[in-house]
């Protein structure tokens, strides 16, 4: 196991396509398979946060499209991880529109390997200062953004007034809540609070 | 290291599985028994025994129960639709009296002790988070007491009539209720230091993890069992 192997998380009630899925990766070399988890209940959404993931590989056909949407969300708030369709039938448009990536159960092995790599490939144009910043203190820019948030600024305003891409705030405060524990913007307003980095509390309390 | 989490649709109780059993194996699902009306003193009877005894149907028992039990549960539809859905309002509502009355009660005595030994600006702080959660929680449960359940209530007499309410429109506007929780667990966890209180800041701490866990998991019951249970009886009532 290297350390340059990209860690997967597959996301299926399947044991056969898991156990599949597995071997092909296994074979190919350069993945680590982190956790295979049947569903997504409330319950282990919040280990997901546990599990590190380079890609999650996820069965549509196990999710409803609001839950897809929920997922989709709930991923978005502490990783960046690239979210690929595991297709056993064919899926609409909308659906497929969430993810980033799209495997087939008749794809070669090959070609499943092919597109897990290629959609790893790190895209360093919006990478800026944001990634693999999500342990310690909170830096700089994290606490200026975090003001920002705690004055009841959305992600657009903030991203106006920083000159920064909405992708990129949306980046710095997953690693913010993932830096703190605190999720919701009365949270965050308390934990600004605490640490002097605002005065005066304001009606998001 | 095994990648696999427990295993899909595992039950791991049985209606003739011995109630003793059962908290012997989580003793977390404790509060549970209370709140279903479960006394203990049962002796070696089977979660059968027991709940026919207490006026409750088995297969309701098993629901909450096994929500309680495992991390990554998905009630069969089966289970679902055997089980009683009076059963299920009974509990969800002494449920929501346990957290007012019970939790928040002991939870604002420890918050109150852990808070009078900080900085008068950050024990305004942390009251006023509490306080403003507190009417949210508060808020939430009337909505669930006051509209959703009398619906589903009718809707188990079969006297529902061209509603505009549905279950769907709970399913809608159903939102989380232990996001706060996880905030304060945070917050008290990370950012206060109350020197005086050593014992009542990690109690305080305990309770929160205590409650949020169990608020998820009541979420869990409202959404996967509460929600598809009334879906069906809709439907067949539709179709009638």
């Amino acid at each position: 196991m290297t350390a340059n192997n990209k860690r997967v998380l597959i996301i299926t009630p399947s044991r056969i396509v898991a156990e599949g899925l597995i071997t092909i990766l296994t074979q190919a070399g350069g993945f680590t398979i982190e956790r295979v988890i049947s569903s997504i209940s409330r319950e282990n959404e919040n280990l997901l946060h546990t599990i590190p993931a380079d890609i999650i590989i996820a069965d549509p056909s196990m999710f409803g499209f609001n839950i897809l949407q929920t997922l989709k969300n709930r991923l978005s708030e502490f990783t960046t991880a690239p979210l690929v369709s595991l297709s056993t039938m064919p899926m609409s448009r909308t659906i497929a529109a969430n993810f980033d990536e799209h495997i087939s159960m008749f794809d070669t092995a090959p070609e499943i390997v092919k597109k897990l790599r290629n959609i790893t490939i790190v895209d360093t144009s919006n990478s800026e200062e944001s990634q693999d910043n999500n342990i310690g203190e909170l830096t700089s820019r994290e606490k200026e953004i975090l003001v920002k948030v705690a004055s009841g600024h959305s992600n657009k305003q903030i991203a106006d007034q920083l000159n920064l891409s909405v992708h990129t705030v949306i980046t710095h405060r997953k690693n913010i809540t993932h830096k703190t524990g605190i999720k919701t913007i009365a949270g965050l307003t308390v934990y600004a609070l605490l640490n002097n980095l605002i005065t005066t509390p304001n009606e998001n309390l | 290291m095994n990648i696999y989490e427990i295993e899909h649709n595992r039950e791991i109780v049985h209606p003739n599985t011995r109630m003793a059993d059962v908290i012997e194996a989580d003793y977390r699902i404790l509060p549970l028994l209370y709140r279903i009306g479960i006394e203990l003193g049962f002796g070696e009877k089977s979660i059968s025994e027991v709940c026919c005894e207490s006026g409750i149907n088995p297969n309701s028992f098993l629901l909450i129960c096994n929500t309680y039990l495992l991390t990554d549960y998905s009630p069969s539809s089966e289970l679902i639709g055997s089980a009683n859905p009076s059963d299920l309002i009974k509990y969800l509502s002494s449920s929501h009296s346990y957290y007012l009355n019970e939790c928040i009660r002991e939870l604002e005595g420890l918050i109150d002790k852990v808070a009078s030994d900080l900085p008068a600006n950050q024990r305004d702080l942390i009251t006023t988070f509490y306080k403003v959660y507190r009417k949210e929680l508060e808020n939430h449960f009337s909505y669930e007491e006051d509209i959703v359940f009398p619906y589903v209530r009718r809707v188990i007499e079969h006297k529902e009539e061209n509603e505009k309410f549905t279950i769907g429109t709970f399913e809608k506007n159903h939102s989380n209720v232990d996001e706060k929780i996880n905030d304060l667990k945070s917050i008290v966890m990370k950012y206060i230091h109350s020197t005086g209180n050593r014992f009542e800041s990690m109690q305080l701490l305990s309770t929160l993890y205590i409650l949020e866990r169990d608020l998820m998991k009541h979420t869990f019951i409202e959404d996967h069992i509460l929600i598809p249970m009334i879906n069906l009886l809709e439907q067949s009532h539709d179709s009638q």
